[in-house]
């Protein structure tokens, strides 16, 4: 068993940025199990035939942001799982794969305290208007702004998932009163932060910010569309990070 | 009929708008108004020019030393439109009998809420990648997360307080370092104090909080620097005078920290030769900490209760020294 392991071909295509944290934390695990190496670091996702060229013969592939459609799946030999680099697996023909029982896998809260913390990086941003600050000094240009506190204005976060969560847990400590709006309510969790469930219509009416942590999908692509952002006020932000 | 009181009022051009709106009207029905909108802060020339004899003199930023003092006739007092007064000449003040009041603690959640915002822009790159974006440059960038990290505040008065509770969701290990030690407020909020070589050595973010005076000018220094991690950022939202700038832009060059973000400098407007602007690890905001309409209201109110409570011939009670 050991000795048919031995030559597992593991295809990584990811993007030039995770280089150090690959080398640093992920190769020796790989290299330690005895995997065959095929590794490529892309400035930009790779296009199809690229990415067939590496997925042919692989027994497993780490992909990031490259389409991994039908065409793609169907022309592997070997393959056994894809390991998406991250969470949204929106880019993966999930159909072709589970036709050619093929795993695709994600990671799926790795990243949520990062994602969460940058929702709140941007909110500041745009409330603060930091950026904008920033690139007047960088013009040579002393400029004050105003800017508004976040206590009791109104967030309103669509999504409230693992994601959402920990964006409604920080923002509460900020002062916002929080609105959400999601197909499943987690009542425990609304109670203690304060937060009421909406309808969309309706927090869109009313909130300050809006914040979108939903997946993409075949319900939510182009969910927020020109008419939802006519209901927004017109001194509201819209963040969207998902 | 009691004659009004004149009163004159300088504020930053930006501001107009909101005193217009939220404040004109109390402050006229009171007293006689000189009002002073100005796109740039008023030299120590030009307060010596206006000075007239007006009883009350609101300003922000100006300098007020004694050549000022003695210029106008009529003073009672001088009311900072904000909290830091290191502009003004306490002792000068003191001995013509001029109040100098500030609106201490009207302006701490601001300045906390830009600190947290600074802390996450500088910690996630947030400047460089919006601009490279929207230049049609897509590029990843790693950056590090607050959860589990160290936050170091200098200062825990009232924004190092604000900023202590404000962080709370973020699961962040907060040391303080403070003259003054406030017990149950660090017990409650899970709040180290530690003495400053601790603070500049374990802390991965360190924000200051204390105000201005001669005995901390240039207190954060190239030494201090070299004692913090080389991951860490520092990030001033306080006064420009506590941070050695030449020494920040040498330690950030030889990569004794990783970063910093400013909303303070030695000098306002910043000379824009210094090499602060060039490093792309650098936030800069324009002085902008308590700059929020909820906070200028604020300022606002606190600013008329201290003039009245002078006119009123009581010692206000946000008065910056003792009687």
């Amino acid at each position: 068993m050991v000795s048919s392991l031995s030559y597992f071909k593991v295809s990584i295509t990811l993007p030039k940025g995770f280089v150090s944290i690959y080398k640093n934390k992920i190769k020796q695990e790989f290299l330690r199990r005895k995997f065959e190496l095929i590794e490529y670091f892309y400035e930009t996702p790779l296009k199809e035939h690229q990415i067939i060229s590496y997925l042919q013969d692989a027994d497993a592939a780490v992909v990031g942001g490259e389409k991994i459609t039908r065409e793609v799946i169907e022309k592997t030999h070997h393959l056994k799982i894809i390991a998406y680099f991250g969470v949204g697996v929106d880019k993966i023909d999930l159909k072709a794969a589970k036709e050619k029982n093929i795993y695709v896998t994600n990671v799926p809260n790795a990243n949520t305290i990062s994602v969460a913390e940058f929702t709140i990086g941007l909110i500041l941003n745009c409330i603060r208007k930091i950026c904008f600050s920033h690139s007047q000094l960088r013009d040579k240009n002393w400029q004050l702004m105003i800017g508004s506190e976040c206590g009791r204005k109104i967030l309103g976060i669509i999504g409230l998932g693992s994601i959402g969560k920990e964006v409604a847990k920080r923002a509460s400590y900020l002062g916002f009163n929080i609105r959400a709006f999601d197909i499943n309510h987690d009542y425990e969790f609304a109670h203690k932060y304060g937060i009421k469930y909406l309808s969309l219509d309706r927090i869109l009416n009313i909130s300050d910010i809006i914040t979108i942590h939903l997946p993409l999908n075949s319900r939510t692509r182009g969910m927020i569309n020109k008419n939802k952002i006519n209901k927004m006020k017109s001194s509201s932000y819209l963040i969207n990070i998902s | 009929m009691m004659e009004k009181h004149k009163v004159t009022i300088l504020l930053p051009e930006i501001f107009e708008e909101l005193y217009k709106r939220n404040l004109r009207r109390v402050f006229n029905d009171k007293y006689i108004m000189k009002e002073i909108f100005f796109n740039k802060l008023y030299s120590k020339q030009q307060m010596i020019d206006i000075a007239a004899d007006e009883e009350a003199l609101i300003i922000t930023l100006e300098t007020i030393d004694r050549d000022v003092l003695e210029a106008y006739s009529n003073l009672k007092i001088i009311a900072n439109y904000g909290v830091g007064y290191d502009n003004v000449d306490i002792q000068a003040a003191k001995e013509k009998g001029i109040f100098v009041t500030n609106a201490s603690g009207a302006n701490a959640t601001s300045v906390a809420e830009l600190s947290l915002g600074l802390m996450l822009s500088a910690a996630r790159n947030i400047i460089n990648v919006n601009n490279l974006t929207k230049a049609g440059k897509w590029s990843l960038f790693l950056g590090k997360e607050l959860s589990h990290k160290t936050l170091g505040i200098i200062g825990l008065g009232k924004i190092g307080k604000e900023l202590a509770k404000k962080v709370t969701g973020f699961d962040m290990k907060i040391l303080a370092y403070d003259v003054f030690r406030d017990k149950d407020f660090a017990n409650k909020w899970n709040i180290e104090y530690v003495d400053i070589d601790r603070l500049a050595s374990e802390s991965d973010f360190i924000s200051l909080h204390i105000p201005f005076s001669e005995e901390n000018y240039h207190f954060i220094d190239y030494s201090f620097f070299c004692k913090m991690k080389k991951s860490a950022i520092l990030i001033n939202t306080a006064r420009g005078k506590i941070v050695n700038e030449n020494d920040l832009i040498k330690a950030i060059k030889e990569k004794e920290i990783a970063g910093a973000a400013l909303d303070v400098f030695e000098n306002e407007p910043p000379s824009y030769h210094s090499h602060l602007f060039q490093l792309d690890n650098v936030v800069t905001t324009s002085h902008i900490g308590g700059s929020t309409l909820e906070a200028m209201i604020r300022i606002g109110t606190i600013t008329l209760k201290n003039i009245e409570e002078t006119f009123q011939g009581k010692v206000p009670t946000n008065n910056v020294y003792k009687v």
